[in-house]
Formats: C-alpha cells, sequence, structure tokens
C-alpha cells in the first residue's frame, strides 16, 4: 500500500527552459535504464525474495526510484513550458511535440516507447540482485552522459542528486546480494534457487558431507 | 472481507473510508459535510495505525518505535496473514 507526499525527494527550480537537453533527459523517465524500468524491477522481483533484507531493500529502493521518476518529469516539464512554435523547430522537440504537446509521456531519447523488456523478474533472488547490480551502473553512465550535455546549474543539480543514489543502491544491492549468499551453500551458490526450491537440492545432486 | 487481525481490520477499514472520502473531496472541495467526515475518519485512522503498530510493528517506514531496526520483520503484506 502506498501513500503519496505532496513534495519531491530533491527540489527542481529551473529558470531557464531548453527543449532539447528535455529530450535527452526523458530518457531517463522511460528508457532502457530509466526510472520507471528501476521501480517495477525492484518492486516486481520483492516477491521471489526468501530473506528479509532483500525484501526491505527491493521495496524501499522500489518506492526511491518512484520518486526519482518524478524529478525526472518534474526537470522535463519546467525545461519545456512556455515553448513557442519557433523554439520546438529549432531545438529538434518537433517529433516529440507534434504527438505529446508538452505532456510528459516514458520514452528513450530516441523516441522509442518505454517496455517492460527494458527490465527483467528472473525469480531467482542471485539472478535478480546481479541484474540490479547492473541497472544501478547502467543508469550512473546515463547520468554521466547527461552531465556532459549540461551547461545549467539548476539542470545539474539535481542530476547529480540523481546519479549519486545510483551508487548507493549499488551499494546496498551488493549488500543484500551478499545476505543471500550467506543463506546459502558457499560452496556452490548455485545449488538450488531458494525462490523455487527451498531447503532442497534439484534432482541427480547430491548434499555435500 | 475480512482479516483474522481485529486490529489490522481496524486499519483496512479506516483506510479504505480515507481512500473514499479524500477522493470525493478531491472533486468535492467545498462540501462541509464531506470535510467533517474526513476529520473524523483521519483520526479514527491514526489511532487504529498506532494501536496496529503497538502490537505488530510500524505500517510505515517513518514509525519504527524502538531501537531496534523492526521494519525488515517477516510477515510482508504479499505472503498472506496480515
Amino acid at each position: 500500500m502506498w501513500r503519496y507526499e505532496k513534495r519531491l525527494q530533491y527540489p527542481v527550480n529551473i529558470s531557464q527552459t531548453n527543449p532539447k537537453l528535455a529530450q535527452f533527459i526523458i530518457s531517463q523517465y522511460g528508457g532502457p535504464d530509466g526510472e520507471s524500468a528501476a521501480s517495477m524491477r525492484y518492486l516486481s522481483q520483492r516477491y521471489a525474495m526468501p530473506y528479509e533484507k532483500g525484501k526491505a531493500i527491493l521495496t524501499d529502493i522500489g518506492t526511491e526510484e518512484l520518486a526519482h521518476w518524478e524529478i525526472i518529469a518534474a526537470i522535463v516539464h519546467q525545461l519545456t513550458r512556455n515553448l513557442t512554435p519557433q523554439e520546438i523547430e529549432e531545438s529538434g522537440f518537433g517529433p516529440y511535440y507534434i504527438d505529446h504537446t508538452t505532456g510528459i509521456w516514458p520514452q528513450a531519447a530516441g523516441g522509442i516507447p518505454f517496455n517492460a523488456c527494458e527490465f527483467q523478474s528472473k525469480g531467482d533472488p542471485i539472478t535478480d540482485l546481479f541484474e540490479d547490480l547492473a541497472a544501478e551502473q547502467k543508469a550512473r553512465t546515463t547520468y554521466d552522459n547527461i552531465l556532459r550535455m549540461v551547461k545549467d546549474h539548476d539542470v545539474c543539480d539535481p542530476i547529480r542528486f540523481l546519479r549519486e543514489r545510483e551508487i548507493v543502491h549499488f551499494q546496498r544491492f551488493g549488500e543484500a546480494l551478499r545476505d543471500v549468499q550467506d543463506h546459502l551453500d558457499s560452496r556452490n551458490f548455485y545449488a538450488f534457487n531458494p525462490a523455487f526450491d527451498p531447503g532442497q537440492r534439484p534432482c541427480g545432486q547430491k548434499k555435500q558431507p | 472481507m475480512t482479516c483474522g487481525n481485529t486490529l489490522l481490520q481496524k486499519v483496512y477499514e479506516t483506510g479504505f473510508s480515507l481512500d473514499e472520502i479524500t477522493l470525493y473531496l478531491d472533486t468535492h472541495p467545498t462540501d462541509k459535510q464531506a470535510m467533517e467526515y474526513y476529520q473524523y475518519i483521519r483520526k479514527a485512522n491514526q489511532d487504529a495505525v498506532s494501536a496496529y503498530e503497538q502490537s505488530y510493528g510500524p505500517l510505515m517506514i517513518n514509525q519504527v518505535n524502538s531501537n531496534a531496526w523492526t521494519w525488515t520483520n517477516n510477515p510482508w503484506p504479499w505472503e498472506g496473514g496480515m
């Protein structure tokens, strides 16, 4: 169950519009390494997580990603306020504007719509956590790429905050992975899937002495 | 719908009443009777949540009311029984 808190996790106050930059940044709204995929990934993976620490971290990071999704939308919204048709045409924002005016819609920088194939929920806690670690690094790289394109401090500031959160999440997922491994057989973490065959090994494998 | 736990049942009931009245108030913000009901059910929900949390631990992450981090404790909502 969720309730909304009527504030951003980190403030966004952009005075200078920039539709070209908005088109880059919207990738973190609906792109392959964006915040929507992140939130849906972690919240969906919870059901296959057998251990308390993992359930909590997936719930809480999945929730924080929703707040990041909102920050990205606020940035894109403020970068595209009060545009003139001329600004739209000159900035290359035209194709997006034709389909969505200046509404917020989840797509990648290249226009590809958001798609659940951008994340996986594999039903295996080790596999899922490795995906999560990779996802945080991919998002960090995307923010690094965005930061090279941004000169405006009002935009840099919240983007830097989001980039740092990727690094913190990576650290926490690493700890969650260690906790999962601590519950398993250190001689073979892959002997069985604790989300599917708890306490037992697949057919033909004997318990080691 | 009922759940076995009386304290939690009260949270479900007052929580849903809150969901209903807040949606109604979003589109009828000047309805005085609705506003009175909101204040009544808001208090009832707060009381129900506090009573539940005292026995069973936090429902929200900013309500951990002990020196131990009980947020992670089983059961989680999707596992049934709550």
